[in-house]
């Protein structure tokens, strides 16, 4: 990659986000808990970094509800620069904003601001609970970050904050066509909030989605999304059963009657939805795929299908046409390649960065490779085998840059990809030029 | 790091079982009767388990409580880093297991005869599905789905 669009990258990933003040407030520090607090903090603290997993966010739960000696107790293990934030873990993090503790927030923000910090999506999430007036231009630059849920974050900051409604609206109807549908959704709700139900129609659109990424049903979770978001709205479903098709009997005639409600309450004018927005459907003949979910470099969803063209996305999945032959040789290669791991299908071990890659044998069985881990770096964590994959796959993804008619899906698509490659399994050999 | 080698499929648990159609029984939702499969397991989807808005301590929604008791059939996936040799696993909606924190984001699953090894691949399960909390010695809800299936053949 070279330096300039590594730059840009890096400059994304930080973009809009203001270098954090201090903010620490002037407070008398809460008394020194008695020993029993103090054992249960320690306990309740260790739970939610190493507990079992469903005991984690229970255990930062209750640390919420232990108020100002817990907050203390964090503020002390996050350290006077915050380094001792990224140690915390993912559920500790989460619930950090809920402390009324300006000085844990300085600290958030200023970790936030570093596109290396592993938890910056649950640090945006949690900052964006209780969003504080002089945040809103922070608000804003979440918006505008390469992390999905940072965005999201962005949207349900100002929403709360609601302050310079209009310049808001403004953003918000941007985001309804982010490449995300999470964001879609947040911002559609957000706007349908602040007196624009017509967005409510974005929803509704999301409730005919039936596409899937190899068996991963990521239409029907958003129609489960969806359909939440309109119901607390709406105030009914009207019948809509999100675990049913879209088209079953029962559902089309709640969609109608749901729509129907839209546009009554919108005086009968729509958006004008982009592409990416509208509902997309399953696709036959995927024959390769590669996952990347890096809690540093964002998600990406590849599929190579053998009528020799490229998805990336869900949803309705941007389209990329390849020169005939093209997906046939990879997959030659994909099925060599997962040969050559003979029974092994996971390295790792589970954490926030994730690669998937799936191949269709010639029976047509689908076999995953898994490949995961933790905030830290692992050497040689990805198989030879995959690694020489790699180069073949990164060549065939476009890497436009950014701007009008540019897909945002598929802007610097080739280097996003090798940037999340480089933070799970280890930076991959660069695409053949051949 | 860790490699684990591939040797299992896993199989609908409870195949030899004889089909035999359960009539909807009184307690049952309309939907749950309408999803009730050609032999006697009804067609649980985990996003609709996972959607229910709950927190500990919470009434249970009818929507899911309805398949207590119930033999269910439902797909998913092992949690990312299920280690091998266990009795038991969760299955979450995706093998990333992003977004499974909490305890309506997943079903344990109960081996009754066997144990694990872990695969990224996509199961279909059928057993006997168990809505309730179910509490550690601290009072930390462990689990709200389980099912319970015969075996993980290896």
């Amino acid at each position: 990659m070279s330096p300039v669009r590594l730059a840009l990258i890096v400059l994304l990933a930080l973009g809009g986000l203001q270098a954090a003040s201090s903010g620490s407030q002037d407070a008398t520090p809460p008394p020194a808990p008695d020993a029993e607090q103090a054992a249960k903090l320690e306990k309740y603290i260790d739970l939610a970094r190493t507990g079992r997993i469903p005991v984690r966010p229970q255990a930062a739960r209750r640390l919420v509800k232990l108020g100002a000696p817990a907050a203390a107790r964090l503020l002390e293990l996050a350290g006077e620069d915050g380094a001792g934030i990224e140690g915390m873990g993912q559920h500790l993090v989460e619930v950090l904003g809920e402390f009324d503790e300006a000085a844990l927030r300085a600290l958030l923000w200023q970790r936030v601001a570093d596109a290396e910090f592993a938890w910056r999506s649950p640090a945006a999430r949690t900052l964006a609970l209780r969003p504080q007036a002089t945040e809103l231009e922070r608000f804003f630059g979440f918006t505008r970050d390469p992390l999905a849920e940072v965005r999201r974050a962005g949207v349900l900051g100002l929403g709360t904050l609601d302050a310079e409604r209009e310049r808001g609206i403004r953003r918000l109807q941007e985001l309804v066509g982010d490449p995300s549908d999470r964001v879609r959704r947040a911002a559609a709700a957000q706007l349908a909030d602040w007196g624009r139900p017509a967005y409510l129609y974005v929803l509704s659109v999301e409730l005919e989605r039936t596409d899937t990424y190899f068996g991963v049903p990521f239409g029907e979770q958003a129609r489960f999304a969806a359909l939440r978001l309109l119901k607390e709205r709406l105030g009914d479903d009207f019948g809509f059963r999100a675990e049913d098709a879209p088209d079953s009997e029962g559902n089309a005639a709640a969609l109608g009657a749901l729509r129907g409600e839209i546009l009554e309450r919108s005086g009968g004018a729509l958006p004008m939805l982009p592409g990416l927005a509208l509902a997309g459907g399953p696709t036959e003949g995927d024959v390769l795929g590669l996952e990347l979910r890096s809690c540093r470099a964002g998600e990406l969803f590849l599929r190579w299908n053998e009528a020799d063209v490229l998805y990336v996305g869900t949803g309705r999945a941007a389209k990329v046409e390849l020169p005939p032959g093209t997906v046939a040789e990879l997959l030659r290669a994909a099925r060599a390649a997962t040969a050559a791991c003979g029974d092994d299908r996971y390295w790792g071990e589970a954490g926030c960065d994730i690669e998937q890659v799936r191949v269709a044998g010639e029976d047509g069985a689908l076999t995953t490779l898994l490949i995961s881990k933790g905030q830290a770096a692992v050497p040689d964590l990805r198989p030879a085998a995959l690694d020489a994959l790699l180069p073949a796959l990164l060549k065939t993804l476009p890497n436009a840059w950014p701007g009008p008619g540019v897909d945002p899906r598929l802007a610097l698509l080739q280097d996003r990809a090798v940037n999340a490659l480089a933070a799970i399994g280890g930076a991959p050999a660069a695409p053949s030029e051949d | 790091m860790i490699q684990l080698p591939l040797r299992a499929l896993l199989l609908p648990a409870l195949a030899a079982a004889v089909a035999v159609s359960a009539p909807a029984t009184s307690a049952e939702s309309a939907p749950a009767a309408q999803q009730r499969l050609a032999g006697d397991a009804i067609e649980v989807s985990l996003q609709k388990l996972m959607s229910i808005e709950w927190e500990p301590g919470d009434d249970i929604p009818e929507d899911v409580s309805v398949y207590d008791g119930q033999r269910v059939e439902v797909s998913g996936f092992m949690r990312n880093g299920t280690t091998e040799g266990q009795t038991w696993f969760d299955l979450t909606n995706d093998s990333c297991g992003c977004g499974t924190g909490k305890v309506q984001h997943f079903v344990r699953v109960s081996i009754e005869s066997g144990t694990t090894s872990f695969s990224p691949a996509e199961l279909t399960l059928v057993g006997t599905f168990e809505v309730s909390e179910k509490e550690d010695e601290d009072g930390f809800v462990e689990s709200l789905y389980r099912l319970k299936i015969e075996t993980l053949v290896l």
